[in-house]
């Protein structure tokens, strides 16, 4: 049985403006120990996805449709005792903007320890307190910083003390929402070393959000595109990044500067992402499609297989 | 280099320094100061693209406010065209900020929220007494359509908060080219934005250079932005050059260990296997006494215990072009800069 499966899932926001449909028909499988890397610009909806995942929308959004199993478990339909049981236990999410994701009026140790007894009531608080070390041992803070506050932590070290409270409880999935945007390269480099370390340790399930290409495609096995709330193509990452069927995959690498492989003048995409409240009757991306036909302004794009494990959502693939 | 003015440097930095003193507490001992540049030297030739790349703290903010004088140098001096422009004041400083602008890195704070596009543009040109009002219209539309907002008459009239954060970088950029600048020093313009769009304000710098001529100072922490745009990069680690270079061999082959560093930790897009790992950085910091020796040598792995720990390498040129600061690869320690003496015209 996969670790998580989503199928068909829909959010949309409820706005002055009418209902914004945030995430469109999502679906998508990831394996133990796997990741998936869903990337996309800033208001496709992948952060969103994240959220209805982990059950943490804002009172204006809901999930309109679809399932999210998790082990075969339908989570949408558990109750909130069950959900918050299994929110943390077992999946966990690392938040964007970890500079602001600790209680800065809490010394770090007692906030990652109290993640740990409030999902374990029946922990004593010495056991908690040993767990918070082997934390900070695993995720290469000195033991010595337990008591600091997060402002004394440098951006790295707050980043990974968060990873820390994500796998406190042991999670099978890990959501890691832009986990290193804020931080330097070489900060970023340990960080995500580390993180794929932890992952073959403990066989954790890891969903990696971001808008930068060149991470998922280092740390991810399979590669979801977002564009304007709907996953626009999905494959393993090099059948995605080396051969990309869909336009806006292609768009996308095309606009991305690159250390490696030969210098190429970068394309921009023209114009700007749909409105989501109104979207488009046909294809999402045909107003800045280069390939668009008449025809993808009023017909839906249904999913074309290129291959067995490589989908993409246009109707010219 | 692409420039046919390849020997006349436009800018001209002496031995620059800056230092943030720490102001203390009236209970504690006083504060530290903070060194955010370190007598750092260079040059900008006319019509090149400068990159300056370094990680956040660096200092390579600090040093595009002193070059636009929104601070004042510690100690060291800057020349544009030959004319000093540390210490400028009055009506002399007004008639530099015409010819050297600054876009800044956020747009969602750099532009005022209660101005319209038109009244942002058009206020250069108003303090610099520019054309009457329609002369002034005329040349704010022109730019707007320079920079990609087209229609102009589209975005004459909008606020803010009504542009997307690209166009609002866009309407940041025409406000620095509309008094047709000479130089440009861009912070991080990209920094907020998706690649696509990312990608749009790349190409717009690029023809500001090629259609206007205009030299500008690229300050990043991306290496990748910095091999597309810029022709030559320079690499500053916490307030120190470290190596300076043209942008491709720089990225390609760099020979100081930070460069090495910062190049083995970008991620490398499916070409892991063919990259190089250079493996100069050491995975825990040694002691080092303060304030002496190379600044990276607390974390270089292949540094030599004999010398690296006592001097400070100088920025001295190898044999292709490029200038590196590290023993390993020759230089000298710290003199005097080996970059001509600048002779100052005055004003």
């Amino acid at each position: 049985m996969a670790l998580l499966e989503v199928q068909n899932l829909s959010v949309g926001y409820n706005t002055r403006k009418g209902c914004l449909k945030a995430v469109e028909r999502v679906s998508f499988v990831l394996e133990h120990a796997q990741s998936l890397g869903l990337v996309g610009e800033s208001g496709c909806g992948k952060t969103t996805i994240g959220m209805a995942l982990m059950g943490l929308l804002p009172p204006n959004g809901s999930v309109k449709n679809g399932r999210i199993l998790l082990e075969g478990r339908n989570t949408l339909t558990m109750s909130e005792e069950d959900k918050r049981h299994f929110r943390w236990r077992e999946m966990a999410m690392i938040f964007q903007a970890a500079m602001n994701a600790l209680n800065p009026v809490q010394r770090v140790g007692n906030q990652i320890a109290e993640a740990i007894l409030v999902h374990n009531p029946s922990l004593e608080k010495e056991a908690a307190k040993a767990r918070v070390e082997e934390l900070f041992d695993l995720v290469g803070i000195p033991r010595e910083r337990i008591t600091d506050y997060p402002h004394q932590y440098s951006g790295g070290m707050k980043q990974r003390a968060i990873i820390a409270m994500a796998l406190a409880c042991r999670p099978k999935v890990i959501i890691a929402d832009e986990p290193t945007t804020a931080l330097d390269v070489i900060v970023q480099h340990q960080i995500l070393e580390e993180v794929r370390w932890l992952q073959q340790e403990f066989n954790i399930g890891i969903i990696f959000i971001s808008h930068d290409i060149s991470i998922v495609a280092d740390m991810c096995h399979d590669i979801g595109v977002m564009y304007a709330g709907q996953m626009v193509e999905f494959g393993p990452w090099q059948a995605v990044f080396e051969s990309p069927a869909h336009p806006y995959t292609k768009a996308l690498l095309s606009s991305f500067p690159t250390l490696v492989g030969k210098k190429s003048d970068l394309t921009p995409i023209p114009g700007e992402t749909p409105n989501l409240i109104n979207p488009p009757e046909g294809c999402r991306f045909c107003d800045r499609c280069p390939e668009a036909q008449p025809a993808c302004r009023t017909t839906r794009p249904e999913w074309v297989q290129i291959d067995e494990t490589h989908r993409a959502l246009c109707c010219k693939c | 280099m692409k420039t046919t003015d390849e020997n006349k440097p436009i800018l001209q930095i002496r031995n620059v320094s800056k230092i943030y003193r720490g102001k203390g507490n009236l209970f504690r001992s006083p504060g530290k100061d903070v060194v955010a540049l370190n007598r750092i030297s260079l040059d900008i030739f006319k019509g090149e693209i400068f990159g300056l790349v370094g990680e956040s703290g660096s200092g390579k903010t600090t040093a595009g406010r002193l070059v636009v004088s929104l601070e004042e140098t510690t100690s060291g001096r800057i020349f544009m065209e030959n004319r000093e422009v540390t210490g400028l004041k009055g009506r002399s400083l007004k008639a530099f900020r015409r010819k050297v602008q600054m876009i800044f890195q956020d747009p969602y704070q750099s532009l005022n929220p209660q101005r319209s596009v038109y009244d942002t543009v058009s206020e250069p040109l108003k303090i610099h007494r520019m054309g009457n009002a329609s002369e002034r219209k005329a040349k704010v539309k022109e730019i707007l359509k320079a920079v990609g907002l087209s229609p102009p008459d589209d975005f004459l009239f909008r606020y803010p908060h009504r542009l997307s954060g690209g166009q609002r970088q866009r309407v940041a950029i025409a406000r620095a080219m509309v008094l047709n600048p000479e130089f440009v020093i861009a912070d991080e313009p990209t920094s907020m934005l998706d690649a696509s769009i990312s990608a749009q304000i790349f190409n717009i710098l690029l023809a500001m250079r090629k259609d206007l001529g205009v030299t500008q100072m690229f300050i990043t922490h991306s290496l990748a932005a910095a091999r597309y745009i810029c022709d030559r990069i320079a690499v500053i680690y916490r307030g120190n050059l470290m190596e300076l270079g043209p942008a491709e061999a720089v990225i390609q082959n760099p020979r100081h260990p930070y460069t090495q560093a910062l190049i083995d930790a970008v991620p490398k897009f499916g070409h892991a296997k063919e990259a190089k790992l250079y493996g100069t950085l050491l995975a825990k910091r040694r002691e080092a006494g303060k304030d002496k020796g190379c600044i990276f040598y607390p974390v270089c792995a292949v540094a030599d215990d004999a010398i690296c720990p006592r001097k400070k390498p100088g920025l001295t040129p190898l044999d292709d072009g490029r200038m590196v600061a590290c023993f390993r690869e020759g230089s000298d320690p710290e003199q005097t800069s080996f970059l001509p003496h600048v002779s100052n015209k005055g004003v």
